[in-house]
């Protein structure tokens, strides 16, 4: 799969490879990256080849041959460039199923992160450094890339130093995790390399890399095989298309060599070509490649002049590497000989060290651009395809059809769902009802919608809660109201109002009432004190040891402690527990009696009070335990006012008199 | 599940919980009725490929479960669902039985434990779930145990819903407004990475990319996409919805995918972009449903399917 999107893409990966890892390894940068023209979508710069000259944490081999540090650069590259592919088929269990994947993402240095991240950009002509350098033709060399504007540089977390030059209607990246400053001799330097590359490749020196490619597994040989089959014919011409579109080898490539030129021409060469190259997939023959570089170097220096997309400055480099070949194949084997694998420590204390590490919530300031963003973001995109889970609906054939559909902008118009009443009904009751049913039971016989209750709220983001909990705390309310209004009986509205007035009045009695029971209390142990004299209590004494009698009892008995024992005997217990009070308001006379029962008491008392000239209108009695409660409402019949204090006394008579 | 796109299932009564099993094929869902008698009821696949739900596997629910959850890392072959509303509950699901293995009670004090309003189960640590509960606190579970890891007063307010991050982290939203991060190893502290004006009912958190949470708002048609290391200002604000949304969930496979439904009875897939365009975001993908959608969830164990409930019925839609 991987090798046939390259090969659509038409460009030859292996040789391609090679001369990345040429140029960049002859200078000593980290990476080289060739972009090119998206075969899917038009104008769109997509990864296409690229070569990994960086530091390298694990090393994995799939064979224990021993490599030389041209194959094991060439292979590092190979197995990212697979990580990545199986890494963004999202399978966890690609690594196991194909055996090219040997790294795994643990294996991995920060920047050889930043290399596979980057094979998931893509630019459009203008945009990133790549497409820029598409679009003017022109080389960048990028200094600082990390201060960069990010419209200029998106990835800019990793390489310092980033040159992008057109190349083949692509772009050549090469980055350094080293700040470089602009140096013309580098870049032509790099670039002569990839003009030369082709004829070198049949020096002895590279052959070490065919075998590399040779011992990449079956494929390979398969390919080779190919290559033997058709090398005579056609596999030439794919090259020599491929790297230079116009060797004129072929009809119909040679009709597109009269207009070449734009980026969209060669794109419609390669597309052409691409049958012929994904089925050969011979790009490893090395034999092609030098005919092809023949070919070009025979008819260079003419041609080249009519690169359109070339600039200046890479012609001239075209002219002086066509003629000072000595000069080039010296610079080539500098490097070949010298450079063993750079292991510079050079990717310490990299943004891309906390980025991995996600344990940490790292609240960092970053700049919120989201073309930084992206960076992170592919950076575990790349764990899972998220382009395959939700593809365009009815693209995947055979499989069932989505439930759902491509969503479009509903305008203005559709109305019908602007002004929906409740909102979040069910949500809400969930989190604001549904607790209250846990907390009090009551609720769940009430079913009030909340958001049922006065639609229409301008305000309408808090209405909705406000009012519910508001319907809330009002139901509550008025429950607690109703039972207040049944504790109070002198309460005849229903509204809240005279509830709270009422009661405020009703407690205002009552405390007024508890300060005449105490004043009468104490009248009634005067009495109570000289009758005790006489007849010391025995039952009051016990009474207050079990606890069981009234407070009054309690505290009267507590108080007869004090009083000299030996006489607390015979005393009828009625006597002692005798409450009277009486409150005149206005005409109102208000009577109420507690004390001992005997028969035809309630009589006697309804005669005292007749005879006071008062009419009692409303009696409440009861009695209890040999004791008589009675509430006595009366009014004066007359004009003639009795005093409080002659009411009492007549009263006390009565009950007094046994 | 077979080829067609949409599966539906009717329900006697109005649902709200929802959940996939992590394991089977096999769903919960859970009534809404405001009365004493709710079911958690246990649905799977009968041999006509159709939803239908086994009479054996209804769990009787005092009030409406405010969430349900099975055991997202599930090791062992018994699969366990947990239910939340007076108590955190705890039932082994069999294939034609069940059994209510746990009731846990988070206060301290009393045996009336406080309304709970959500909980989530830690996929790392299978034994921590953490429940969000009205009374502005968070409990910490060990349900191995059965005993109260932690307990933290989390908010000013009420606690509406909360998510793990990993092992030991975990966020809440709450009525006060704020989304809040807390760490168990220092629970002295927590990090407020977000807040508003408006109470915050509902809250995911990305598990594919842990620097990325949604949470929702109070009668608000928003998504807020949050990114964790930048307090305060949102990344995103996904506003397409016509009228309140009531669930969000991230996909579980995709780090850049997120569903929500909403009282506009759509159901939107957006992809986030990673570069936010001058006009917002436009959702990929929308499903239209009869009426407003109360729940959503995407299942795990087969991402292509995403189940919202919305009156009385459960649907199940395909990718």
């Amino acid at each position: 799969m991987a090798i046939l999107i390259q090969n659509q893409e038409g460009v030859p990966d292996n040789h391609l490879r090679k001369q990345l890892a040429i140029a960049v390894r002859s200078i000593q940068w980290s990476y080289a990256i060739f972009w090119s023209i998206s075969t899917s979508q038009q104008g769109l710069l997509e990864w296409s080849e690229g070569y990994y000259n960086g530091e390298i944490k694990t090393r994995k081999t799939m064979q224990p041959m021993e490599l030389n540090a041209d194959n094991l650069g060439l292979k590092r590259s190979e197995q990212l460039k697979d990580l990545y592919e199986s890494l963004s088929e999202g399978d966890t269990d690609s690594q196991t199923t194909k055996p090219s994947a040997a790294l795994s993402p643990e294996d991995l240095t920060d920047a050889e992160w930043y290399y596979l991240v980057c094979m998931s950009f893509t630019f459009t002509p203008g945009e990133g450094l790549p497409g820029r350098a598409l679009t003017t033709g022109q080389h960048i060399w990028l200094y600082n890339a990390p201060y960069a504007d990010t419209k200029v540089f998106s990835r800019s977390l990793l390489s310092k130093t980033v040159i992008c030059f057109p190349f083949l209607g692509g772009v050549i990246e090469l980055g350094v995790t080293e700040l470089v400053s602009e140096d013309p001799n580098l870049l032509q330097h790099v670039k002569t390399v990839f003009l030369e590359f082709p004829k070198f490749t049949s020096c002895e020196e590279l052959s070490p890399a065919r075998n590399t490619d040779n011992d990449e597994g079956p494929v390979c040989n398969e390919f080779d095989h190919e290559v033997g089959n058709i090398m005579d014919s056609e596999e030439p011409q794919v090259f020599v298309h491929s790297i230079s579109p116009y060797t004129p080898k072929d009809k119909n490539e040679f009709d597109h060599d009269g207009d070449n030129g734009s980026p969209e021409n060669i794109y419609e060469e390669f597309k052409v070509d691409s049958p012929h190259v994904s089925s050969n997939g011979c790009e490893l023959n090395h034999k092609p490649e030098e005919s092809s570089m023949m070919d070009k170097l025979n008819g260079g220096a003419s041609q080249v002049q009519s690169w359109e997309f070339m600039d200046n400055e890479f012609t001239n480099c075209v002219h002086d590497s066509v003629n000072s070949s000595d000069c080039i194949s010296q610079t080539f084997f500098t490097p070949e000989n010298t450079i063993s694998f750079p292991k510079r420590e050079i990717f310490d204390n990299l943004p891309l060290k906390d980025l991995k590490d996600m344990h940490h919530i790292k609240l960092t300031s970053l700049d919120l651009d989201p073309q930084e963003l992206h960076y992170t973001r592919t950076l575990s995109a790349i764990f899972k395809n998220t382009d395959q889970l939700i593809g365009t609906p009815g693209s995947r054939t055979g499989d069932p059809k989505s439930s759902f559909i491509g969503w479009k902008k509903v305008g203005l118009v559709d109305t019908k769902l602007q002004h929906i009443g409740a909102q979040q009904k069910m949500l809400k009751k969930i989190l604001f009802e549904v607790a209250w049913m846990h907390s009090d039971c009551q609720l769940k016989s009430q079913k009030k919608h909340a958001g049922e209750v006065e639609p229409g709220s301008k305000n309408e983001v808090d209405d909705g809660v406000c009012r519910f909990l508001l319907e809330q705390k009002k139901q509550k309310l008025n429950e607690q109201f109703v039972f207040l209004r049944s504790l109070v009986p002198s309460i005849g509205k229903f509204d809240k109002e005279s509830i709270l007035s009422d009661t405020i009045e009703y407690l205002k009695e009552l405390e007024r009432r508890v300060d005449e029971l105490e004043s009468c209390r104490e009248i009634v142990e005067e009495f109570d004190a000289r009758e005790r004299k006489k007849h010391p209590d025995i039952a009051e004494r016990t009474s207050d040891n079990y606890g069981t009698r009234l407070k009054i009892n309690k505290r009267k008995a507590c108080d007869m402690d004090e009083m000299d024992p030996d006489l607390d005997w015979g005393l009828p217990e009625d006597v002692l527990t005798m409450d009277l009070t009486v409150q005149m308001v206005g005409n109102e006379v208000f009577i109420d009696i507690f004390c001992p029962w005997r028969e035809c008491l309630i009589l006697e008392i309804m005669d005292a009070v007749s005879n006071l000239q008062l009419d009692a209108h409303s009696v409440q009695s009861s009695t209890t335990h040999d004791t008589l409660t009675l509430n006595l409402k009366s009014k004066f019949k007359g004009t003639e006012v009795v005093s409080e204090e002659k009411i009492k006394q007549s009263i006390q008579r009565v009950v007094g008199s046994y | 599940m077979d080829k067609s796109s949409t599966h539906t299932y009717d329900s006697p009564y109005p649902i709200y919980g929802m959940a996939f099993s992590s394991l089977f094929e096999r769903i919960a869902v859970g009534s809404f009725i405001e009365e004493f008698d709710n079911k958690i009821d246990i649905l799977s696949f009968d041999h006509h490929q159709t939803l239908s739900f086994n009479p054996n596997l209804s769990l009787d629910h005092p009030y409406p479960p405010t969430k349900l959850m099975f055991n997202p890392n599930n090791k062992s072959s018994s699969d366990l669902l947990a239910s939340s509303g007076d108590y955190l509950r705890l039932w082994e699901i069999k294939d034609n039985s069940f059994e209510q293995t746990t009731i846990l009670n988070n206060s301290k004090s009393t045996e009336f434990s406080s309304p709970l309003t959500s909980f989530d189960w830690n996929e790392v640590e299978p034994r921590r779930i953490a429940t969000s509960s009205i009374d502005t606190t968070v409990t910490i579970w060990d349900i191995e145990k059965g005993v109260v890891e932690t307990q933290l007063i989390a908010h000013d307010k009420e606690v509406y819903d909360i998510a793990w991050g990993e092992a030991g982290v975990f966020a809440s939203v709450s009525a006060d407004g704020s989304v809040r991060i807390f760490d168990l190893r220092d629970k002295e502290h927590s990090t407020i990475i977000y807040e508003s004006d408006t109470p915050l009912l509902r809250l995911a958190w990305n598990k594919q990319d842990l620097r990325y949470m949604a949470t929702t708002l109070m009668d608000s048609n928003k998504v807020i996409i949050l990114d964790i290391r930048a307090p305060t200002m949102p990344v995103a604000e996904l506003d397409r919805h016509r009228a309140s949304v009531n669930a969000i969930a991230w996909a579980p496979h995709s780090c850049r995918h997120i569903c929500s439904a909403g009282d506009d009875t759509q159901a939107l897939i957006w992809e986030l972009p990673t570069v936010a365009g001058p006009n917002g975001i436009d959702p990929k993908l929308a499903y239209t449903a009869e009426s407003e959608i109360n729940q959503l969830q995407w299942s795990a164990l087969q991402p292509d399917w995403i189940g919202i409930a919305f009156a009385s019925k459960l649907q199940l839609l395909r990718l």
